[in-house]
């Protein structure tokens, strides 16, 4: 994809460059951010449209939270965490590890790109393997282009990442998401334990659903009918419908009435 | 929430780096800033005396909180503050200027969010008893309690039978060094005799542990009820499957047998077990020259350094593969074996004895031990009652060993010496006093912590999904009339925030730093620009 200068960003602008700056957003524990720090001590530049926010652990980052940071025009999402086996919170790092290959997973299905989102596990010493991470991912960020040109503009984004934050703030997806390690290590109450690949292949799945389900939803909040949802969403108009009817069921959508022949549905808002 | 006093930090290039007077400027025009101050050097006398006696939220940006927290903490006085890293995280990465003013806007933008957000908190006091828990008897336990009750500490220790000494008592030998177990168990107990802070239960186990007020109140076996400041896990190791600690127990009996001896290795044995029956067949050779001493073992067992060529040397057989025939029927005798002259005891042991259990014209004609496995000696429910993890063969998982490998499992548990896993007796003991030191550290430094994650039962539905997977036991599920509810037991709760993230229903709050926090810091990380 071509990249596009984005212009609500006045970086870019002022400096005259034709190239865009990516702004990323970073979220570090406690202890990788002893890294970010040593690398300040070793004088190791990284670019400065990074910024921080610290967790105490890298599991206290919640889906949701990253949605919301591309909502507030984050171009990418950079994690620093300690190395696996180090979690200073035991199995804190694996369960951050899952939560952001699900955020990756989100994003591609969103037609957004997966790369979009990495990761370094930075012991206290790594600063200078975490410097580089960071130089790496804001190179390809800038190849990548801003979000907006990816997802054809502005108000494109907006709906596809409202349909993402739907999917997050989804009590039964984050109830499945967050049982991965049980699920996979444990096993279920039947003490069957789920291959990891066939794990991942139903997350697929169901966070596609899903976020179909929000994209409609989205489009639902003034009656509609199944077929205008498909022209707006790009969804094929039999799944649309297939779609609804599930949505009707949940009592997430209702039929609203029916206008020349054609039913028109609307999203059942709680409360 | 009152308007927030911004102090910032001249020195350490931070103004070379970072164009504070545009700083000064935007900060000064919010709403929610009262003022905004540039200063030499922030934690220097002139700061200090300038800072004294101001009040309301303080917004400090300027160095790590790691080297200069403490600093930053005095000068905040008591008020909310909240610290901004512009030196490491920003004036020494970054060289344009613009951009790093920018960089610094953002960060002291997100810093002042957080502040803005957060609850004022209050640190919360573990106002620990002084008086120690010791389970287990054995020379770790023993071991610690001495050091502690040399420190004015009150200590209980409990054994689970009815004499002290552990796996010590039922070994002929220390591993590694070789020394008499005897001895060394004289002068771990010789130690303890006299210390008036001790008291010692024996036959005894631990019920039921809950938290209190001051740390854990036990309740044992033996219907005493005590409530103590910290609790140590000296539970050690167990023999399963074999009999080397029977016949080393035994060892007096020895002349009692005649005729070959075979000793029997299972797959995966440790080290400890290996060497220790090595020891005993050198030992019966130099009594017994011309009996056949035989080792048999599956072809996957790795010998220790020396033993096969110190078997070479004793004329030790060493045979891969089972014993054929097998042996069967081996009958036990009784004996008398006193530690100490005052406290005898009969105990009854299988010895193995010529000629018994012969069957077979294939089978093993004379004496035979078995080598079996080591496991954890802690059980299930009481490892679970302590929220201390242990792996398939019992032993009690060591947190965080790269890192910091002695530290406290949870403030006021520890575990000490095999119920880590078998570890050599120095190490034991080493361990022990490591532990009893970090313990009166605790005890002197009067810890204070930050209050849990708490669960809102309102919310909660009851999923179970913290309960599983916080590794340090601190929600733990209830039933309740209609169903499950999360409750948190905060002396456990670390804040780590992997329930709170997890949490289906948003039903678990961070006090340090809620939802709402990364919100808004999130936010104006977006405004700035």
């Amino acid at each position: 994809m071509k990249p596009v200068t984005h212009t609500t960003h006045p970086q870019s602008a002022s400096s005259g460059e034709s190239e865009h700056v990516p702004k990323i957003l970073g979220f570090t524990c406690d202890w990788a951010g002893f890294a970010l720090d040593y690398a300040g001590m070793q004088r190791m530049s990284y670019p400065a449209d990074i910024a921080f926010i610290n967790l105490r652990c890298s599991a206290r980052f919640d889906l949701a939270d990253g949605v919301q940071a591309l909502t507030k025009g984050a171009d990418g999402l950079f994690f620093a965490l300690c190395p696996l086996g180090d979690c200073h919170y035991e199995p804190g790092n694996h369960h951050a590890l899952a939560r952001i290959n699900h955020l990756a997973d989100l994003l591609e299905i969103a037609g957004l790109r997966r790369d979009r989102v990495a990761f370094y596990h930075a012991d206290t010493t790594y600063a200078f393997g975490l410097a580089q991470a960071i130089n790496g991912f804001e190179e390809k960020l800038k190849e990548f282009g801003t979000l907006s040109s990816q997802a054809l503009g502005r108000p494109e984004l907006v709906l596809r990442v409202a349909a993402m934050k739907r999917v997050c703030t989804s009590e039964p997806v984050r109830w499945l998401l967050s049982k991965e390690l049980e699920l996979v290590r444990k096993g279920n109450v039947f003490d069957e334990k789920l291959d990891p690949q066939d794990y991942d292949t139903m997350i697929k799945h169901i966070l596609r659903e899903e976020y179909e389900k929000g994209l409609i939803l989205e489009n639902l909040k003034e009656p509609c009918s199944a077929v205008d949802v498909a022209e707006a969403t790009g969804i094929p108009a039999h799944r649309v419908f297939e779609l609804i009817v599930e949505l009707e069921r949940e009592t997430r959508a209702r039929l609203d009435k029916i206008r020349k022949e054609r039913p028109l549905y609307v999203e059942v808002v709680d409360g | 929430m009152e308007k927030v006093k911004i102090f910032l930090c001249q020195g350490c290039e931070i103004s070379q780096k970072i164009d504070l007077e545009k700083l000064k400027k935007h900060f000064n025009s919010l709403a929610q800033v009262q003022s905004v101050e540039t200063l030499a050097q922030l934690g220097d006398g002139a700061a200090r005396e300038h800072l004294n006696g101001v009040e309301g939220a303080l917004l400090f940006g300027a160095c790590d909180e790691r080297t200069h927290g403490s600093i930053f903490k005095f000068l905040a006085g008591g008020n909310p503050y909240q610290l901004v890293n512009l030196r490491e995280r920003c004036a020494w990465v970054h060289d344009n200027k613009s951009e790093a003013t920018l960089k610094a806007q953002r960060l002291l933008s997100m810093g002042l969010a957080e502040l803005v957000t957060r609850e004022h908190l209050t640190e919360w006091d573990l106002d620990l008893l002084e008086r120690v828990l010791i389970i287990g008897a054995g020379p770790a336990g023993l071991a610690c309690s001495r050091a502690l009750a040399e420190q004015g500490i009150d200590v209980v220790l409990i054994e689970k039978s009815n004499r002290l000494g552990g796996t010590l008592r039922r070994t002929r030998t220390v591993w590694p060094s070789g020394e008499d177990s005897e001895k060394l168990l004289h002068r771990l107990y010789d130690g303890l005799q006299d210390k008036l802070h001790v008291t010692v239960y024996q036959e005894t186990e631990l019920v039921n542990l809950e938290e209190s007020l001051h740390g854990y109140e036990v309740k044992l076996s033996n219907d005493a009820e005590e409530e103590v400041g910290a609790i140590v896990v000296a539970t050690g190791v167990r023999e399963v499957g074999g009999n080397l600690f029977e016949f080393e127990y035994r060892w007096r009996d020895r002349g009692k047998f005649r005729g070959p001896l075979a000793f029997e290795v299972k797959e995966g044995v440790h080290p400890f077990l290996l060497e220790t029956a090595f020891w005993d067949a050198v030992m019966l050779r130099h009594e017994k020259p011309e009996e056949r001493i035989v080792f048999f073992m599956p072809e996957s067992v790795v010998l220790p350094e020396g033993f096969k060529e110190g078997a070479e040397k004793h004329n030790i057989e060493i045979i891969r593969g089972s014993i054929p025939g097998g042996v069967t029927g081996v009958t036990g005798v009784t004996g008398v074996m006193s530690l100490r002259p005052e406290c005898k005891l009969r105990v009854i042991v299988k010895m193995p004895r010529r000629g018994t259990g012969v069957t077979g014209v294939t089978g093993w004609k004379g004496a035979h031990v078995k080598l079996g496995k080591l496991v954890g000696n802690l059980s299930e429910n009481l490892a679970q009652a302590l929220r201390i993890p242990q792996d398939t063969n019992g032993y009690l998982a060591q947190r965080r060993y790269r890192i910091r490998p002695r530290d406290v499992v949870h403030p006021g548990i520890f575990v000490v010496g095999g119920a880590h896993t078998p570890m050599p007796m120095e190490e034991t003991i080493n361990h022990a006093f490591v532990v009893a030191a970090r313990i009166k550290a605790l005890f002197d430094t009067k810890p204070k912590r930050l209050p849990g994650a708490q669960i809102d039962e309102e919310v909660c539905i009851g999923c179970g999904y913290c309960a599983a997977v916080c590794p340090y036991g601190a929600p733990i599920l209830e039933r309740t009339d209609t169903g499950h509810k999360a409750r948190m037991s905060p002396r456990f709760c670390t804040l780590c925030g992997l329930c709170i993230a997890g949490c289906p229903v948003f039903a678990i709050s961070d006090p340090v730093k809620s939802r709402d926090t990364i919100k808004a810091q999130i936010r104006a990380w977006g405004e700035t620009s």
